[in-house]
């Protein structure tokens, strides 16, 4: 992870109003979105790609506790790369 | 939203040693593709699961409010847009199809007043039990639906039955005392 995505962790969050506000700090609109998606997929998130240029992440943090939160993240990038939209969700997941 | 296929989805949220568990929910599509979901949760975490987290406002904390259900709450509905970002939103969730065409315009529309006739019910949310995956096969139990899981999926508290109040009123009971039903 580099050291960008070391300032974002899900983990310090309650709601994704704030976590979003956090993650645009770190990767802001028009950004490269690679080193988004790397710091996603090192954290433990699990991204697809859902279009030509949109990427879909999840980051569950229950694991192991049966319930906690569940962190859904989109990505809209353009033809350059760049973050064109970040859409941030979160909800409290449990089996 | 003119519904024409109601699909029950497992997602993989987990493991157990190396046995996956799955969280289940319902997306219905209109004849454009377009998807919607209803899912059941915990209406909130223990207090554990907040401290030292930021909210909108600041220190999540201070915002909190224990349930007088427990520390999970009652268990919830909520639904919207199924698509990349929302919640439960899983391209690889598997999924078994629950009613087609008009029956899956009905089914939709008696799944949503179900929902909000269950999570009135103010059902306290059980991990182990009365959970998400309860809840959402509930709804189907509710509306007539014999589903089944996707196979090879496994989503503890799916076969879980509903309470029997007769049962719930015995089980306060004392250990002795004399029970007619």
């Amino acid at each position: 992870m580099d050291a960008k995505g070391a300032q974002f962790r899900f983990e310090a969050f309650a709601d994704a109003a704030s976590a979003q506000a956090a993650f645009e700090a770190v990767y802001p609109i028009g950004s490269p979105v690679e080193p988004a998606l790397q710091a996603l997929v090192d954290m433990g998130g699990r991204c697809r790609n859902v279009g030509p240029s949109r990427f879909s992440c999840r980051y569950i943090e229950t694991e192991k506790a049966l319930a906690g939160f569940c962190w859904h993240v989109a990505l809209d990038s353009d033809k350059d790369k760049a973050i064109q939209r970040i859409g941030l969700a979160v909800a409290i997941l449990g089996i | 939203m003119s519904v024409v296929r109601v699909d029950l989805m497992a997602s993989a949220v987990g493991k157990v040693g190396v046995v996956v568990w799955h969280h289940l929910f319902l997306v219905a599509a209109d004849a454009s593709g377009t998807q919607s979901y209803l899912r059941a949760g915990p209406e909130c975490l223990p207090l554990e699961s907040i401290a030292g987290r930021q909210g909108q406002f600041g220190d999540a904390l201070e915002e909190y409010e224990p349930s007088p259900a427990g520390p999970y709450g009652v268990i919830t509905f909520s639904s919207g847009a199924y698509e990349p970002g929302a919640v439960d939103f899983d391209p690889v969730a598997a999924n078994v199809t629950l009613a087609s065409g008009d029956a899956a315009a009905k089914l939709w529309d008696r799944l949503q007043h179900a929902a909000a006739a269950l999570q009135e019910e103010q059902i306290a949310y059980d991990r182990i039990g009365r959970n998400a995956n309860w809840a959402s096969m509930e709804l189907l139990r509710r509306c007539g639906v014999q589903a089944a899981l996707p196979p090879k999926r496994w989503a503890p508290g799916a076969g879980e039955l509903a309470p029997d109040p007769v049962m719930q009123d015995a089980a306060t009971r004392r250990l002795g005392q004399a029970v007619q039903i």
